[in-house]
């Protein structure tokens, strides 16, 4: 079996290089660390400024709740100042404007700073929740209408495991479309493969054997990077078969991936510039900063040909609501199809001979 | 004499445009080193690559004892070939052995056969101190015996070398020029080579190329009496005056 000669010692030449060994079994820990510490809570103490129109004994009921409110820090202003937030001391006013006289009327202003797009949510939902009180408190005979809303899961999620969902999928592209991005390459400058396709090895022996050698090492990336997510953070876990096999997948995607890059490319420089650039792609396109509800109609439909999209879609369902197989099939035969059509291309794409 | 390979009228053409080599036909007789020769650019290097099937050629035939280059199992040609690149072209994280053992298996040699002919080149080449070293830590003129090696693993009818002693020392180039005399009586052998008192020591027959064409095909000496010259450097000369 010449592809298991071609897989042995690409293993051999990847653990004898022990500070290649070190970049690629550490990456899937530090990142997860500091990824981790970044996303690790819904924003707590966001300072805010309250303005008090009319200081009644509503408006100052208000005014106190909001400054009790353990996620803010608020402190008293007399007016908005706009160079608060330009400072960036405030992340927003709230300004109280309320009579006091019966009937109660009167508004609530929220100034938000739109640097910070999720403490916005924060500070509205946590605003409405206490005028919502206040407003009990004084129309006492008046209809409330009380709104619940919480997540349809029966896992208890953090702010984090949106995130780490996402993670788990691209520390493994990011380790192994780098590697084997340039695995080709790299035998290219030094003439080891010219020399290799002067001898009956074929171009099946050299893909496939390469793809088992880094496949195996994707594994252990992906081992070592879901197992620090859970260790460290105790990141939400659905199905750990699904888990695995999503993650067996995306590693034999991106090594596919990676050795297309290989076999396209005609320098290391090159290999690691589209690889970096397909990684980039595959993190925008995976909707980790924002829902894909954001992005443009026709930015929806290009999202849905990117096969990470898929990867990080079933993870997150698996992980987060608990999706079974019948959930997430047709995301697990994209990635199987997809692996499929690398593999393919990049023995067909592989050139015997340099530039 | 029995010719190993025969070639006729092979062509080369990059990008559709490009003659890098232009209908070039010539015989190779067994156990005999020829030489190709001729200026960079010429079009040396391209015959070379397309006689060691990594290029495949635009036009024309190439013959190794009946088997088609270009219509027949290209395997079959690997299978009588070994090939000696101008850089050392080594895993210089793998020991010598160890690289021994890669390109070795894609012959399907077996085992006790594998580790007889590992110990006789070891020997042969000098190498039996270092087997274990990585290549990464050996000389040029060591890897360059142990690239040599690897080629003879499979005991290979047809042997190619591409400018094998550029950028070694005296001393190494004569060792090697004895092994090319040695290896001679088992393989055929072509090399190609920027030296050309080294070509008018060691070859039987020359290919004086220049610009992707044969200009001179024949004996060194033939070629110098022909030039009226003292050597292949005054011949040399000569032709690029011509053109």
């Amino acid at each position: 079996m010449n592809l298991l000669t071609i897989a042995y010692y690409e293993l051999r030449r990847i653990f004898r290089n022990h500070r290649l060994v070190l970049l690629v079994l550490s990456q899937p820990i530090v990142i997860a660390i500091i990824v981790g510490l970044i996303v690790f809570q819904d924003p707590k103490e966001i300072k805010l400024g309250i303005v008090n129109i009319n200081n009644n004994v509503y408006s100052n009921q208000l005014k106190e709740k909001i400054k009790n409110n353990e996620n803010f820090i608020a402190s008293d202003y007399s007016a908005v100042d706009d160079n608060e937030i330009k400072n960036g001391n405030l992340r927003g006013f709230v300004v109280i404007d309320i009579n006091g006289t019966t009937p109660i009327s009167g508004q609530v202003e929220i100034l938000n700073d739109p640097t910070g797009r999720t403490v916005k949510y924060v500070v509205e939902s946590e605003v409405n929740k206490t005028i919502a009180e206040i407003s009990k408190n004084i129309a006492v005979k008046s209809i409330f209408i009380e709104q619940k809303s919480s997540d349809l899961t029966p896992f208890k999620l953090k702010n984090f495991d949106y995130f780490a969902s996402a993670m788990m999928v691209l520390l493994i592209i990011l380790v192994t479309i780098n590697l084997s991005g340039i695995s080709i390459t790299t035998e290219r400058a030094t003439g080891t493969f010219e020399r290799l396709f002067v001898t009956p090895y074929s171009k099946i022996d050299v893909i496939f054997g390469k793809a088992l050698a880094l496949f195996l090492v994707g594994t252990i990336v992906a081992c070592i990077g879901t197992a620090s997510l859970y260790l460290i953070f105790s990141v939400s876990i659905g199905s750990l078969a699904l888990v695995t096999l999503i993650n067996l997948l995306v590693v034999a995607t991106s090594v596919t991936l990676g050795l297309l890059v290989s076999s396209i490319t005609y320098s290391v420089v090159e290999s690691v510039q589209l690889a970096m650039y397909l990684f980039f792609i595959s993190v925008l396109t995976t909707a980790i900063f924002t829902p894909i509800e954001t992005a443009n109609k026709y930015m929806v439909q290009v999202i849905k040909v990117v096969p990470f999209y898929y990867a990080v879609d079933a993870s997150r369902r698996v992980n987060m609501v608990d999706a079974h197989w019948e959930n997430i099939a047709t995301n697990i035969y994209i990635l199987i199809g997809t692996f499929l059509f690398f593999l393919l291309l990049s023995i067909v794409l592989l050139r015997r001979e340099a530039k | 004499m029995e010719n190993v390979i025969s070639v006729s009228n092979l062509t080369k053409v990059f990008g559709g445009k490009t003659v890098a080599v232009n209908e070039i036909s010539f015989e190779i007789e067994k156990n005999t080193i020829f030489g190709l020769i001729g200026p960079n650019g010429s079009g040396k290097t391209t015959t070379q690559r397309m006689l060691t099937t990594i290029l495949r050629p635009t036009s024309g035939a190439v013959k190794y004892q009946g088997h088609d280059l270009v219509h027949d199992d290209i395997n079959k040609v690997r299978q009588i070939i070994g090939y000696v690149p101008q850089g050392e072209s080594l895993y210089g994280d793998l020991t010598i052995m160890e690289n021994f053992d890669i390109f070795s298996r894609a012959y399907n040699i077996n085992t006790s056969k594998r580790t007889r002919r590992f110990e006789e080149l070891l020997v042969k080449l000098n190498l039996q101190n270092r087997k274990n070293d990585l290549v990464k830590n050996l000389s040029g003129g060591l890897a360059k015996r142990v690239s040599i090696a690897i080629a003879l693993i499979h005991e290979p009818e047809v042997l190619f070398f591409d400018e094998i002693t550029n950028g070694l020392d005296s001393t190494t180039r004569i060792h090697i020029w004895q092994l090319l005399k040695e290896l001679k009586k088992t393989s055929t052998i072509i090399f190609t080579t920027h030296y050309l008192d080294e070509a008018e020591n060691l070859c039987d027959k020359i290919a004086i190329m220049f610009e992707g064409k044969i200009l001179e095909l024949d004996k060194p000496h033939t070629i110098i009496k022909k030039y009226k010259s003292k050597n292949l450097n005054e011949v040399m000369s000569q032709i690029i005056a011509k053109q």
